[in-house]
């Protein structure tokens, strides 16, 4: 009982609803609110259902995501190794760029790879980075976030002087320095994007728990003897989701983004694998008198999956956080 | 205020430190020597490394290091055999000991200017209000003299001579001019957009914005070039968008491309801050008091609305001074970008972290004045409390 009579506690102090467990089906009758029976997330469901741009954004990066998975049955050649086929006649290691035709997809690129092969193969990498780094982020952003907003004082001092040094640089630089001194394989192109991204989710969670640690609803679990753990944990995290997810879900892009510059400039990743930033890099350094299919088609690629993840981002803003989305075309 | 910026100069101690720390740390762990070459014999090149220091401790060269940094010595640039000093590569040879007026002089010129402009500007207000005067000249003296300086720098970056310029200059326009675009046109389609909510005017910017919100620089750079060579490929002319030592007028298509990504962030915050604004009473009572559209929308909406704004502000700007990394590798502009990316390439120690520190700095030091703006711009703002916040 005194867990129920805790949670109608939190329940009302915190417009964002504390509450995710979906048991909450048996109210008490004491509430009176009409939308009651609704929880946020599902009040959010409903509403980033109804936002089109939203759903198609959710739809493309669906697509993504299966073609990422299942690239072994979608890309048709290798990625990694020169075809031979009637089309190519040239020896091995001469450069072969064709336009689209119906045998390759997207034309042929490099040393006789086929494009389409290499860019259904490169979106496991972008993929994986914008939502690895993202993990990273909120893996050492939210709890330092947590500690800097909750204890104050010279832990949050310390935590903020720390993220002011990190904001302080120049975040593509500092992940430039990071990959050139520690190689450039996969894993420590996540963590180079996560180190130079995290302070800012760190300063969001900050400022959430700053507005909320002296609500009524954090002093009633207080005075029920949850302990400090608990509190974070069950009544203030809950309560800075929504931000979070939103900030995830803009963060996602800008790593794809950052990862495929990283390609571009050539420190990121093995340079055998097929990064979409290493595509474009290849193009640009033949479209001059090449088809200029071998350039468009890997940016093209970058443009769809960041716009798809920005009209989802989009979409989760104005459902989770309806005083700011005021915007988006609806009353 | 004067407490609280002392108390944020401080601050810069510990950022200075860190800052520096880490990137030397990172830097010296880039595996192999900046002297490995296959002609060079293993004792030349100890020989070389001990000539430049490298030999001693850590430590010993973070100190030497720091204690050469405050005296303008950053060191010789390992990539050209130290035939350069970074210092050179970043900021041109000694145009600083040009003829006419030093520097300073101009500086101070700038701020007495400012300061007589402010005075002219306060008197003029309170002669047709009953404010007090020296209330009205602290409140705008810092804006003010800011604005004048500013313009003078502006004046300053824009006319220097490139020829012995470094490649900070061109850094510096290319951020500036792309800054420029990002106001111009983000925040009037910003307002627009909100004032003219649920038409095909919003519908139209809200749309462009968020398709220039996912195309990356970059990208956005590489299609023009795509567009460029199409172009000279059907008219036959030979336009070039990447001229190797760019002119102002060059770098005008380049920083519009930089700016693009960031104008159609900043219209879309503009437009959501100004909505929120709209919805607020005091827009109400503005109506009602019978103000025409315009002067609301301006006095009353933008000036409540910009707050959040100038809280990006400080952040883009310094993210498109840094962040012309990406304009400058597509366009082979010879801004800091392109050196920075080379000296990594190169272990070039010295020339990784000047270019580091200077762009740290950068970004340190416009994020103080835009919160030093703050106070300006929102007078709700104390900077005694602030320290909570």
């Amino acid at each position: 009982m005194a867990k129920v009579s805790k949670e109608r506690i939190s329940g009302p102090g915190s417009s964002r609803g504390g509450n995710i467990l979906p048991s909450k089906g048996k109210k008490p009758a004491a509430e009176t609110f009409p939308r009651a029976t609704n929880s946020l997330w599902r009040d959010a469901w409903r509403r980033l259902r109804r936002n089109k741009l939203a759903m198609l954004g959710l739809l493309a990066v669906s697509g993504l995501v299966l073609i990422a998975i299942f690239a072994p049955w979608i890309a048709r050649y290798q990625p990694d190794q020169p075809f031979y086929d009637s089309s190519s006649p040239k020896p091995y290691n001469e450069q072969n760029f064709q336009p689209p035709s119906a045998a390759h997809w997207m034309g042929t690129t490099g040393q006789n790879y086929d494009l389409w092969a290499r860019i259904v193969y490169g979106s496991r990498i972008s993929l994986s980075v914008g939502f690895v780094v993202q993990a990273i982020v909120l893996f050492i952003g939210v709890p330092l976030g947590l500690l800097a907003g909750y204890f104050g004082g010279w832990i949050d001092n310390l935590i903020m002087r720390l993220t002011d040094i990190f904001r302080a640089f120049p975040y593509l630089l500092l992940a430039l320095l990071f990959l050139s001194s520690f190689g450039s394989s996969i894993l420590w192109v996540y963590v180079a994007i996560a180190i130079s991204t995290w302070p800012l989710m760190a300063r969001l969670v900050r400022g959430q728990i700053l507005g909320l640690k002296n609500k009524e609803f954090i002093e009633a679990a207080h005075a029920t003897g949850a302990s400090t753990f608990r509190i974070l944990w069950k009544h203030i995290l809950p309560n800075t989701l929504g931000p979070i997810i939103v900030a995830v879900s803009y963060g996602i892009p800008e790593a794809i983004i950052t990862e495929a510059f990283l390609g571009f400039i050539g420190v990121s990743g093995d340079p055998a694998a097929p990064s979409w930033g290493r595509l474009i890099s290849e193009g640009r350094d033949a479209f001059q008198s090449n088809p200029p299919t071998i350039l468009i088609f890997p940016c093209l690629m970058v443009v769809i999956t960041v716009m798809a993840l920005n009209f989802l981002g989009d979409g989760l803003r104005d459902a989770l956080d309806p005083r700011q989305g005021q915007g988006s075309g609806k009353k | 205020m004067g407490k609280y910026i002392i108390n944020r100069l401080l601050l810069l101690i510990p950022v200075f430190i860190g800052i520096t720390l880490i990137t030397f740390l990172i830097a010296h762990s880039i595996p192999g020597s900046p002297f490995t070459n296959d002609r060079l014999p293993e004792k030349a090149r100890l020989a070389i490394e001990s000539a430049y220091g490298l030999d001693k401790p850590l430590y010993e060269q973070y100190f030497i290091y720091i204690i050469n940094f405050f005296r303008g010595d950053w060191g010789p640039s390992f990539e050209r055999q130290g035939n350069q000093t970074v210092t050179e590569i970043l900021f041109g040879y000694g145009s600083r000991s040009e003829e006419g007026i030093s520097f300073w002089l101009q500086l101070g010129l700038a701020v007495a200017a400012g300061i007589i402009i402010t005075l002219g500007l306060s008197w003029l207000r309170t002669r047709t209000r009953r404010i007090d005067l020296l209330n009205t000249f602290k409140r705008w003296f810092f804006p003010t003299v800011l604005a004048v300086v500013t313009l003078w720098l502006l004046f300053l970056i824009f006319t220097l001579d490139t020829s012995t310029a470094g490649g900070f200059l061109f850094s510096l326009r290319l951020g500036i001019m792309a800054f420029i675009f990002m106001l111009i046109v983000g925040i009037p389609l910003g307002i627009i957009a909100a004032l003219k909510q649920n038409t095909w005017i919003d519908y139209t910017v809200t749309t462009i914005a968020l398709i220039g919100f996912s195309i990356p620089s970059f990208v956005l750079g590489l299609l023009a070039l795509i567009a460029v060579v199409l172009i000279n490929y059907a008219t036959g002319s030979d336009f070039s968008i990447a001229p190797s030592s760019p002119t102002t007028l060059d770098l005008v298509l380049p920083a519009a491309l930089l700016g693009a990504r960031e104008a159609s962030i900043i219209a879309r915050l503009t437009r959501s801050s100004m909505l929120e604004v709209i919805r607020q009473d005091y827009m109400r009572t503005a109506q009602a008091k019978g103000l025409n559209d315009r002067a609301i929308a301006i006095r009353h909406g933008l000036k409540n609305a910009f707050i959040p704004i100038l809280t990006v502000l400080g952040d883009r700007l310094a993210g498109l001074l840094t962040g012309s990394v990406t304009i400058e590798a597509v366009f082979n502009i010879p801004g800091i970008g392109r050196y920075f990316v080379s000296a990594i390439l190169a272990h070039d120690y010295p020339m990784i972290i000047g270019t580091t520190v200077l762009y740290a700095l950068m970004v340190v030091l416009i994020n103080l004045l835009v919160d030093l703006l703050y106070g300006f711009f929102d007078p709700r703002v104390s900077y005694t409390s602030r320290r909570a916040a």
